[in-house]
């Protein structure tokens, strides 16, 4: 696939509470030769942050979680590793949790249901952006 | 075919839900309108037909729209959705700002596009107007979408493939096939909506029927043309027609806010052209999809209709059977039937009916479920009295628009 090279053996850290979105994105992260680490919740997702033995290149992370959301888990992020390259991944698209996301500094949006090609692309945006 | 016999022509209410289907003729109607009354009117067009092919899914363009429609809770004003992906907004009273900062969250959404990138001049993906000053160009970029699309509906007629060669077959199926190559055929789709209506609850859209108005095509192709005398000719057309319906709920069913229903005959179900279709839906948006098949088509076809609606069922689509009497409600086993929606024709006969006649409509329609049963071609206000008084909670048919879009 054009482009995954970008991304072949990074590290990708996805926060994903619904099972079966999370398995579905860990499975298109691994076609892409991405290393993946899953977490449940915000909580467990940062501690697999600050523990991960390769360092976390990417995040990816669900928007509506029960416990930390997906915008508090971008502000505990931003505050150990500013820089760090984040997508949100959202049911939403309404204006207000756009403007929300642009403001708060969010470098990547994606709304589901999510398809391979776009994921890619928006991670392939996200590492030629933070080189 | 229109279960109302026609669609409603109103204009949405603001904050109702906006036309999506054959906007481009009336988007340019709309703009020829306004151009004695310019005053205070912006417009936008968000080019999504420009971004890369991974931007250019329905699912992109319903977040646009979406959007669009938010901000155009403020504004009175117009959205069109055009058939190739773009999306033009016609607003009285917005000021250049509030476009600016949508403009900014379009960009923000796809920004991983090279054209949606801040970097690249703003008029490629999303391009602001103020008619008042700006009406030609305006019209100059309309006239530009306007070509783009014709000429992809005449790539698209070349491409249509013939009609299947069938045993018997009309002369004159050619002709008008050709006749409607060359119009625009989103311009002869209609819509209209089934509604959930409960006494004393404000009515709810619940699905949108989409189909084509066999007078229009009469219209499009030639006003002496009798199709419906050609009973051989009549047949290869519908076929013909379904196969354009078929494109345009693959086109628009993931995108649009209601379920789409499409009225659809039993030769195609049965034909490739089906298995054409049903290789672009996913499982997740079968769900979305509708397909009405008629009483009288069950009736002269069973093991073809039962093929076709066990065949609907597995796939994941939902069935409606159309075309019932009120009659025929009482004798036929519709639970036996298994199907999603019945649709009920509204006879005037009904405001005739006795109290015992009315306990028997009301029992068989509870035992097919009333949350099932659509009363359709709803042409006066008392069908829905009497309806609702037969329990029947969901309408359709042009009185039915008219009352609950006014």
């Amino acid at each position: 696939m054009d482009g995954s090279s970008a991304l072949e053996n990074l590290t990708i850290l996805v926060i994903e509470d619904d099972e079966g979105m999370r398995t579905l994105v860990g499975r298109m992260l691994s076609r892409l030769k991405m290393k993946v680490i899953a977490a449940e919740d915000g909580q467990s997702g940062l501690q697999a942050l600050d523990g991960a033995t390769h360092s976390v290149d990417f995040i990816i992370c669900d928007w509506n979680m029960p416990g930390m959301s997906g915008m508090e888990v971008f502000e505990q992020v931003r505050a150990r590793r500013p820089g760090l390259p984040f997508l949100m991944l959202t049911g939403r698209a309404d204006v207000q949790s756009v403007v929300s996301a642009k403001k708060a500094g969010i470098a990547g949006y994606i709304v589901k249901p999510i398809s391979l090609p776009e994921l890619q692309t928006k991670l392939s945006f996200l590492a030629r952006k933070s080189a | 075919m229109p279960p109302g016999g026609q669609a409603s022509e109103r204009p949405p209410r603001r904050g109702t839900t906006i036309p999506f289907l054959g906007t481009e003729d009336a988007l340019f109607t709309y703009v020829d309108q306004l151009a004695e009354a310019r005053a205070g009117q912006r417009a936008m067009i968000v080019h999504l037909s420009r971004l890369d092919r991974s931007h250019r899914n329905d699912k992109h363009l319903q977040i646009v729209v979406n959007m669009l429609q938010q901000v155009m809770e403020q504004y009175p004003g117009r959205l069109f959705a055009l058939g190739k992906g773009d999306v033009v907004a016609i607003c009285k009273g917005i000021t250049r700002r509030a476009f600016d900062e949508t403009t900014e969250l379009f960009r923000y959404l796809f920004n991983d596009d090279p054209l949606a990138a801040e970097s690249v001049q703003r008029a490629d993906f999303c391009a602001l107007f103020d008619l008042e000053i700006d009406y030609p160009q305006f019209q100059s970029a309309l006239e530009e979408i306007g070509e783009t699309a014709q000429r992809q509906s005449r790539a698209a007629a070349r491409a249509t493939p013939q009609l299947e060669t069938s045993a018997i077959r009309s002369p004159r199926i050619d002709e008008v096939v050709r006749a409607l190559a060359r119009i625009e055929m989103t311009s002869l789709v209609r819509r209209q909506t089934v509604w959930q209506m409960l006494p004393a609850q404000r009515p709810d859209p619940i699905s949108d029927e989409i189909f084509i108005s066999l007078d229009r095509v009469r219209k499009a192709v030639n006003a002496t043309t009798e199709l419906t005398k050609d009973r051989q000719l009549l047949h290869d057309l519908m076929l013909w027609l379904d196969k354009h319906l078929l494109a345009t709920v693959t086109r628009y069913h993931a995108s649009v806010m209601r379920p789409l229903s499409v009225d659809i005959h039993l030769a195609t179900l049965l034909s490739p052209v089906f298995d054409d279709f049903d290789e672009n839906p996913t499982i997740e948006t079968r769900d979305r999809i509708i397909f009405e098949l008629q009483l009288a088509e069950l009736a002269g076809d069973l093991p073809g209709y039962l093929s076709a609606s066990k065949r609907l069922k597995e796939r994941g689509y939902r069935r409606c059977l159309d075309g019932v009497s009120h009659q025929a409600l009482l004798y036929i086993n519709l639970r036996r039937l298994d199907v999603d929606y019945v649709k009920v024709v509204w006879d005037d006969a009904l405001l005739q009916v006795d109290d015992h006649e009315m306990r028997e409509l009301r029992q068989a329609i509870a035992d097919c479920g009333a949350e099932r049963i659509i009363l359709t071609r709803c042409g006066r206000r008392q069908a829905i009295d009497v309806g609702q008084a037969m329990g029947i909670k969901l309408f359709q048919g042009w009185q039915v628009d008219q009352a609950n879009r006014s």
